[in-house]
């Protein structure tokens, strides 16, 4: 069994702080950019879309961690 | 390093500077600002003159992942007040900003033709957008993202800004705003439609394992603060339910405390549980404060929006009576839409009904009658002032100018120093947040003076002092320092010295919006000086100490005030409106209010303007 991030779209606020750990664990400086998980946003629709680049990503949950909203979410597969 | 972008819109010249040495005098974001604005901006200039300088500063800490440092300040001339203009907003913008590699702008002259700033991380250019011209803010978002990049943040002016009304707004994207000051307008007499930025490059941090620690104590203080949880549940939809109990709200036009009906149309209660839908925050903020809220049923079914703030609430809700929720929500979006200040736009048409309500203005002079809970009138309204057509044109100029022309009507424009007041009435409670509107440096305004101690329900031992309402356990663990704590609480700690303590927390807000944090209560109550210059330190490799943060906003407070006195101001100004002297304030229940007394007022401005020569 693999841990795996599960989301849960509807709850994300658009914080952006899973895009912000992540970019910070990986440089230790902020490249929003380029880290492994992304929010795409339509702020006037208010419409979220939550990417995570697999091969890039490393398990290691701290954006699960830090979600304050339940977006993200560990899980297996 | 601390980059400013410098752009003459006259010549089309760009070219930046490296002012780091600023940044470790003024902390950043607005204290920058303030520098600049004493520097380039001459005095006795217009604010629409070629020469006043639109400002725009993005807090040091902004673009970290440290809680809430989204935000960026924007300074200027104010062609409301004619005096030193400020605002600031949250959002990505500031963040993209600082993505593309700049931490300041300054934005100077005129363009021949309207214009669009593009700054594409390293590629900044202006371009012509005269299509764009006369069209609403949204439209030129989405024109925006459409033609350039779904990733561009867009600051943009609409017909307000264009035409100069006094109050025009600045919108961040489409639903937050730089309101306050007119902003809007100094970047319309700039012939400047959008400052649209993508930035995609890296900030870095100078000591990185020092920000890790830093990092999780504000993460921890910010969560772990009394407000946090009902932050995020109402954000400052709170006080809608206490502020009308208590009879404080500025019901139309500040002549009523409490209004009937309140709670079930426009209370937190209703708010939460018929339209919210879910939380929403700004860049890097776990609070979550905002809201995006659904309209179920009714003419305006399905409508979906960002909002409901209090502000908007006190605003169209309290002082213009509108007593539907969905009503403020089409309200507050004709101002983003026309980009207008919501508190000076309500505040003006308040000013009018009251004015027709007397017979000072006359129906027939303006063609219709205006009245309170008049949503449709209060849409023709707004139009007209965006427009400036008939008695639009009266209230574009704000409610300090209109009195100028209509005789008999100054004691209804409410006002100080030529900035409508928002939100509460100081007859409600004469504390610290009231007493800093007279204060605050931007004029009638209550965002840049609340206590971080802040208990509405104590009450006064004197009108100079306050009760504590905290144990010594908690003023202990205050991040103040302990010659502060002993001047404002006293030893042993008994009261709150009001005028002490609008000092600071003035200075408090100034750091705030000098980082480029938010002042939403689980940050201003959890993190103080020492937490702020540690985590500069860590961030930007700066010296700063509390001591040394609080003496550079006290140099801030400074250059604000000696800008405005080099424009005129004078002492006489620091005076609330006449009513809140002379007429009590009626609520449901109980008493009404008594009027203020300008002898208590006057000797507590006195005892702050004496403290603010002292040394901290």
């Amino acid at each position: 069994m693999e841990p795996t991030i599960i989301i849960n779209i509807k709850n994300c606020c658009g914080c952006n702080l899973c895009v912000l750990f992540c970019s910070w664990r990986r440089a230790k400086y902020f490249e929003p950019g380029k880290a492994a998980i992304q929010v795409n946003k339509d702020y006037k629709r208010n419409r979220y879309q939550i990417v995570l680049d697999e091969e890039k990503c490393d398990r290691c949950m701290l954006c699960v961690a830090q979600c304050p909203t339940g977006t993200l979410l560990k899980g297996e597969k | 390093m601390t980059v400013l972008l410098k752009v003459d819109l006259t010549s089309g010249k760009i070219e930046t500077e490296d002012i780091t040495a600023l940044q470790h005098r003024y902390l950043g974001g607005l204290g920058i600002n303030s520098k600049l604005a004493a520097d380039l901006i001459p005095p006795r200039c217009s604010p629409f003159d070629e020469e006043n300088v639109l400002l725009v500063g993005t807090g040091s800490l902004v673009g970290t992942l440290l809680p809430t440092a989204s935000r960026t300040d924007i300074t200027s001339k104010s062609p409301l007040s004619g005096r030193y203009g400020s605002s600031n907003s949250g959002g990505e913008w500031g963040v993209k900003l600082r993505l593309a590699g700049y931490d300041h702008l300054a934005i100077r002259g005129k363009a021949k033709r309207p214009a669009i700033l593009y700054i594409d991380n390293g590629s900044v250019y202006l371009e012509e957008a005269a299509y764009l011209w006369g069209e609403d803010t949204w439209f030129t978002v989405d024109w925006i993202k459409e033609n350039k990049g779904n990733d561009f943040e867009v600051a943009a002016i609409g017909p307000a800004g264009e035409n100069l009304v006094a109050f025009a707004s600045i919108q961040n994207n489409y639903y937050d705003s730089w309101g306050r000051n007119g902003m809007g307008a100094v970047m319309g007499s700039k012939n400047l439609k959008a400052i649209a930025i993508r930035g995609s490059g890296k900030i870095e941090v100078a000591c990185a394992e020092y920000f890790n620690k830093i990092c999780r104590e504000a993460f921890e203080k910010v969560k772990n603060d009394d407000s946090f949880g009902w932050t995020n549940k109402y954000g400052s939809m709170i006080a809608s339910t206490p502020y009308n109990k208590i009879g404080a709200l500025p019901g139309r036009n500040f002549t009523r405390g409490a209004l009937d009906g309140w709670e079930e149309t426009r209370g937190r209660k209703i708010f939460a549980e018929k339209y919210k839908e879910k939380s929403m925050a700004c860049h890097s903020c776990p609070i979550a404060c905002s809201h995006w809220s659904k309209v179920k049923e009714g003419p305006f079914k399905n409508y979906e929006t960002k909002g409901l703030e209090v502000t908007f609430v006190f605003e169209f809700g309290a002082k213009l009576d509108i007593a539907s929720i969905p009503e403020i929500f089409k309200c507050v979006e004709l101002c983003n839409r026309m980009g207008m200040d919501v508190i000076s736009s309500a505040s003006v048409i308040a000013y009018l009904v009251e004015c027709c309500e007397k017979n000072i203005i006359k129906s027939s002079d303006i063609g219709f009658t205006p009245t309170w809970n008049d949503y449709k009138g209060t849409l023709k309204l707004l139009h007209l002032i965006a427009y400036k057509e008939g008695i639009g044109n009266v209230l574009s100029g704000g409610v300090k100018r209109a009195a100028g022309q209509i005789p008999g009507s100054e004691y209804y424009a409410m006002h100080i120093k030529g900035v409508e007041i928002p939100v509460r009435d100081p007859r409600a409670k004469c504390d610290i947040w009231s007493l800093g509107y007279l204060t605050n440096t931007r004029g009638g305004d209550h965002l840049r003076a609340r206590s971080p101690v802040e208990i509405f329900a104590a009450g006064f031992i004197d009108h100079e002092n306050e009760e504590l309402g905290l144990t010594p356990e908690q003023i202990d663990e205050l991040d103040m320092p302990p010659a502060l704590k002993e001047k404002i609480f006293g030893t042993p700690p008994s009261r709150v010295h009001i005028p002490q303590m609008i000092r600071y927390a003035e200075d408090l807000i100034t750091i705030i919006n000098s980082v480029g944090f938010c002042i939403r209560p689980p940050v201003l109550r959890s993190l103080g000086p020492d937490f702020y210059a540690r985590a500069l330190n860590a961030v930007t490799g700066s010296n700063y100490t509390a001591d040394s943060v609080l003496s550079a906003a006290g140099k801030i407070w400074e250059l604000q005030h000696h800008f405005n006195q080099r424009e005129g101001e004078t002492i006489s100004e620091y005076k609330f409106p006449e009513r809140f002297y002379r007429e009590p304030l009626p609520r449901l229940e109980g008493k009404p209010h008594p009027p203020l007394s300008e002898k208590n007022v006057q000797n507590i401005i006195e005892t702050y303007l004496k403290i603010r020569k002292e040394e901290i």
